[in-house]
């Protein structure tokens, strides 16, 4: 496997180059880790594969800091291994005949049982727990480069030139996949928000239809 | 009355701001755009000012939200309940193979000292060289390898030495030659003569 150390991530905006992170495992592992883990595991849908991933992501990291040259951050390091490491098991799993049943796939709406309590009210966190449901749903149908750069950009929060680099797609490639994924994913919430009992599953955007109407007419008054 | 004008100009005014902000409403492309963080800065400065449009930016950008704040929580406690991984320090390639070669080398030194414990004993070992009339007149003797010892012991003998360790050797050789001579051991070797014989036994055995 070809990591993308190097050349690719040259472009990059030099950020901190910190030696003493990158050899401080415990430390790289602990900052580091629930990002890259739940980058490989919406990547690839899969928590047991997405564990091991991870771990093989942190060592290669390890194995290779001596040629992190610092022109990016670490985390766009370390997601650009992550990119490459995915990628090599979707090929693999294209030649595996037998596939597993998904035993170990991500069950959103335990996820959500993790949201803190404090936080929200039952009605609210049933909400996000809702939206949550339908945004996961909609990503198992977009393709693998679609998923990738959505999650880079709306979870990694990573810029355009940045998810650029990492996947070697350039950047109006990356802007349509963003705008197709965005577009599947908002068709599918819209989809599924209209299959359920309105008045139930969302006050906040029916409390908005009961509104008044603006006397302008919104040429796009579509929303998620 | 003199107010008027005033007043009509700045009615012309807000009309023609909320026309242009009527007219300029972000398009769902625009609104993906802001989301995707490449809007035009003429979209942003009507989304700036558009409540409208700030609204349903935030309603597109609410499930994405939602979905990352559970994201979020379900991995940090998965992180937080996971051991954290051992790093495997990579040794040098010379070291990697370090067993490998050790158990080679020790592996053909074991066979090269078989093999030279073989030919050394072939080597000091004579052969039996099969002789007839030695095996017709003389019980065969045990094939005994000379002691290597005695072979250099000789040879770092001085010439003196050599001779008195030979005529030594020689009289040891005569006396055990003597012990075994059957006629030493004949009747009148041990003082017993025909007339002593018929006469009867010796008196020291007559009793």
């Amino acid at each position: 496997m070809q990591l993308a150390l190097d050349a690719s991530i040259a472009n990059l905006p030099a950020t901190e180059r910190t030696a003493s992170e990158l050899d401080d495992m415990d430390a790289l592992v602990r900052t580091y880790r629930p990002r890259l883990l739940r980058f490989v595991a919406f990547s690839i849908g899969d928590t047991d594969l997405a564990e091991s991933i991870t771990q093989d992501c942190f060592l290669k990291a390890y194995n290779a800091r001596d040629r992190f040259r610092g022109d990016c951050s670490i985390s766009t390091w370390l997601t650009s291994i992550a990119v490459n490491l995915i990628r090599d098991q979707q090929r693999l799993q294209k030649f595996r005949f037998w596939r597993q049943a998904r035993a170990t796939a991500i069950d959103i709406t335990d996820a959500t049982n993790f949201l803190p309590s404090h936080e929200s009210s039952p009605e609210s966190r049933l909400l996000v727990k809702e939206k949550a449901s339908q945004v996961y749903a909609a990503l198992q149908n977009l393709s693998p480069n679609q998923r990738s750069v959505f999650l880079m950009r709306f979870f990694e929060e990573l810029e355009l030139s940045e998810i650029s680099a990492i996947t070697n797609i350039p950047v109006n490639t990356v802007k349509t996949h963003l705008h197709r994924a965005l577009k599947s994913v908002r068709t599918q919430v819209r989809a599924a928000q209209s299959a359920a009992p309105d008045d139930a599953r969302n006050p906040q955007l029916n409390r908005r239809a009961r509104r008044p109407q603006p006397t302008s007419s919104h040429p796009a008054g579509e929303t998620l | 009355m003199n107010s008027y004008p005033d007043q009509s100009l700045s009615f012309a005014a807000e009309s023609s701001a909320a026309y242009l902000l009527t007219r300029d409403h972000l398009t769902p492309d625009q609104v993906d755009d802001h989301l995707i963080g490449d809007l035009a800065p003429s979209a942003a400065t009507h989304l700036a000012a558009c409540p409208l449009c700030a609204d349903r930016v935030a309603a597109a950008a609410s499930p994405i939200a939602n979905f990352q704040q559970v994201s979020t929580a379900w991995s940090e406690r998965r992180s937080a309940t996971l051991p954290l991984p051992v790093p495997t320090q990579q040794r040098p390639i010379w070291q990697r193979h370090m067993g490998w070669a050790t158990a080679s080398l020790s592996l053909a030194f074991g066979i090269a000292l078989v093999n030279a414990g073989h030919q050394f004993s072939a080597l000091t070992t004579p052969e039996p060289v099969p002789s007839v009339s030695a095996g017709l007149t003389a019980p065969r003797q045990p094939i005994v390898a000379p002691q290597a010892p005695a072979f250099t012991e000789t040879a770092s003998l001085s010439p003196s030495t050599r001779a008195s360790q030979i005529s030594a050797d020689n009289r040891m050789l005569r006396a055990i030659d003597a012990s075994l001579n059957p006629s030493a051991d004949s009747p009148a070797a041990l003082g017993l003569t025909r007339a002593a014989i018929s006469n009867g036994p010796p008196a020291s055995i007559q009793d």
